[in-house]
């Protein structure tokens, strides 16, 4: 198994006396889209702002690529784009003065200004001044400046933020060209679970400063099994038939979850409970969205109301 | 990658940034204000051949330089200072800057340096406008012998003290406009180091108190030694050294904003 292109160990961060993070870690492997979801509050920004160096951790070790960031912190940037918060901008240069400032730090050709700008989204508007920039297009900016080094580890927080539904959907065809096609490590964090489930690989759930949970999307969704959900005029009489039924069910908002049953099982289900004079009015399978799995993890009693 | 071409890196991004703003010009203007108005008082002043003696030049200075080194400078260096970190402060940008392969200490030390060679090129204006001006009004005032003089001693040296008395206020304004956003400390430092600087000068220790070296380096000019000024301009260097030092570590612990 190749070296993880992130692994953080036991992060623990304080502001001042409060920590905010208690001994999180993440493995992103290579090559991987990683979602790293959490609620406002959750710790996402100041868990990237810890891997990038903004903020050293009280306990914990962070490794890119193999090595520590707190020995080769240059190194380590030299092969990484970010994108933190609300993109840095220069209001009074326009999108290329932005950029040739990126590559004046970085030491790249301006060359690359241009095609990056075309990438983004910008190319129309790539020598009007940044200040008069609507915020999805200074969002798209800061994507530019974390793009322009090609670099092999993309960190994004909140990426999609301030942009439009098409913005969105093309931000998220750029990160997956760019992680299929160039090999590209994303990790990015977002309050969008729908993007996540579309683009991500791996997930990250964080709360509290805590993750509750850290895997692959697949192995997250298994997490709850696919159900069968009935509706019914009598929950109580329902319940009665299932258990002489020998099967479990338990009812959330007013309908009974049951694990998956097969069409066989379905049908003589629905025999019994017509039998017993309950009235039967949908029956369906059911497989959970990752919202419900999100909503799950932070909020563990929201979802057996 | 050396420190050295991280540095040079930062600095020139120093450079592209501040192209056409406040910064810049202000650096051009500045002098250039001091100058037209000191000039247009001169030549009323120098109408009347008794209000110098002996060498032109330095009672010329001693005008363009008074006016500068109480109101102007103390503002200019707040307001340069402050300009160059709030590009920085407003665009978001601290923490964009040290995310990148650059340590962070050659980003405040480029910026720094930068700083300080548009604080230089501010007083070589001045000097090199005071000689200009000083020649002009030689012509239309025939009378005041300037061109009989040679400006380069009392002007070169004149402008090189007061450049070295303002540097630990440029250092400290530095710091203070890295540290934090708001204009209103700056220019409280500024107000405050005037007023101080007027008010200790007699004090028995003034020679260590950085406030006081501009008005020490003004009043020299005319003539004027003060008793407990020592060797100020050498403590003024090495002080300016010691809060630009102090400062960049403060700001590499700080939080990126």
């Amino acid at each position: 198994m190749s070296t993880p292109t992130l692994l953080a160990e036991g992060l623990v961060q304080h502001f001042g006396r409060t920590p905010v993070l208690h001994g999180i870690s993440l493995h992103v492997p290579k090559g991987s889209i990683y979602g790293f979801l959490g609620a406002n509050g959750a710790g996402k920004t100041t868990t990237i702002r810890t891997l990038l160096g903004l903020h050293h951790p009280r306990a914990g070790t962070i490794r890119l690529f193999g090595e520590d960031l707190a020995r080769h912190r240059i190194a380590i940037l030299e092969r990484t784009g970010t994108l933190i918060e609300h993109p840095s901008y220069y209001g009074h240069l326009s999108a290329v003065g932005n950029l040739k400032i990126v590559c004046r730090l970085r030491g790249l050709s301006p060359a690359g200004i241009e095609p990056t700008l075309h990438q983004v989204g910008l190319g129309d508007a790539m020598r009007k001044p940044v200040k008069r920039f609507s915020m999805g297009m200074k969002q798209r900016l800061g994507l530019a400046m974390a793009l322009l080094p090609q670099p092999e580890l993309l960190i994004l927080d909140e990426p999609m933020s301030g942009l439009d539904p098409v913005g969105i959907a093309e931000v998220r065809q750029l990160l997956l060209r760019l992680n299929r096609e160039q090999g590209v490590t994303i990790f990015y964090s977002s309050h969008i679970l729908a993007e996540v489930e579309r683009t991500a690989t791996h997930v990250g759930v964080i709360d509290k400063g805590r993750m509750r949970f850290e895997g692959t999307l697949a192995e997250l969704m298994a997490q709850q099994a696919a159900e069968t959900v009935v509706r019914v005029n009598d929950t109580t009489a329902a319940l009665a038939t299932l258990e002489a039924l020998q099967l479990t069910a338990h009812v959330r908002e007013g309908r009974l979850h049951l694990p998956l049953l097969t069409d066989e099982a379905t049908h003589a289900l629905i025999q019994q409970l017509l039998g017993a004079g309950v009235q039967v009015y949908e029956v369906r399978g059911h497989q959970a969205v990752l919202e419900e799995q999100f909503l799950q993890l932070i909020q563990p009693t929201s979802a057996s109301r | 990658m050396s420190y050295a071409l991280a540095f040079a890196r930062s600095f020139s991004t120093e450079v592209l940034k501040t192209r056409r703003t406040l910064a810049v010009w202000s650096t051009l203007l500045a002098p250039l204000f001091v100058v037209a108005l000191t000039f247009a008082t001169g030549l009323r002043r120098f109408a009347d051949v008794t209000s110098y003696a002996g060498n032109p030049w330095v009672a010329y200075a001693a005008d363009m330089y008074t006016f500068s080194t109480l109101l102007l400078l103390p503002l200019y260096i707040a307001l340069l200072t402050y300009l160059l970190n709030a590009l920085e402060h407003t665009s978001n940008a601290w923490k964009y800057l040290y995310v990148q392969p650059i340590p962070k200490s050659a980003v405040f030390y480029s910026k720094a340096l930068y700083a300080l060679l548009l604080f230089t090129l501010c007083m070589a204006i001045l000097g090199g406008l005071t000689a200009g001006s000083g020649y002009l009004l030689g012509v239309l005032r025939p009378q005041v012998p300037f061109a009989a003089w040679s400006f380069w001693e009392p002007l070169g040296r004149i402008t090189a003290n007061i450049w070295l008395a303002c540097l630990t206020i440029f250092s400290f304004q530095y710091v203070a406009s890295a540290l934090f956003k708001s204009f209103f400390v700056p220019i409280g430092i500024a107000v405050l180091a005037t007023l101080m600087g007027a008010m200790l000068l007699q004090w028995e220790h003034a020679d260590k108190l950085f406030v006081c070296y501009p008005t020490m380096a003004m009043f020299e000019i005319r003539g004027v030694t003060f008793p407990k000024a020592g060797n100020y301009l050498l403590y003024g260097a090495v002080q300016a050294v010691f809060v630009i030092a102090v400062g960049e570590y403060f700001i590499r612990r700080r939080r990126a904003l």
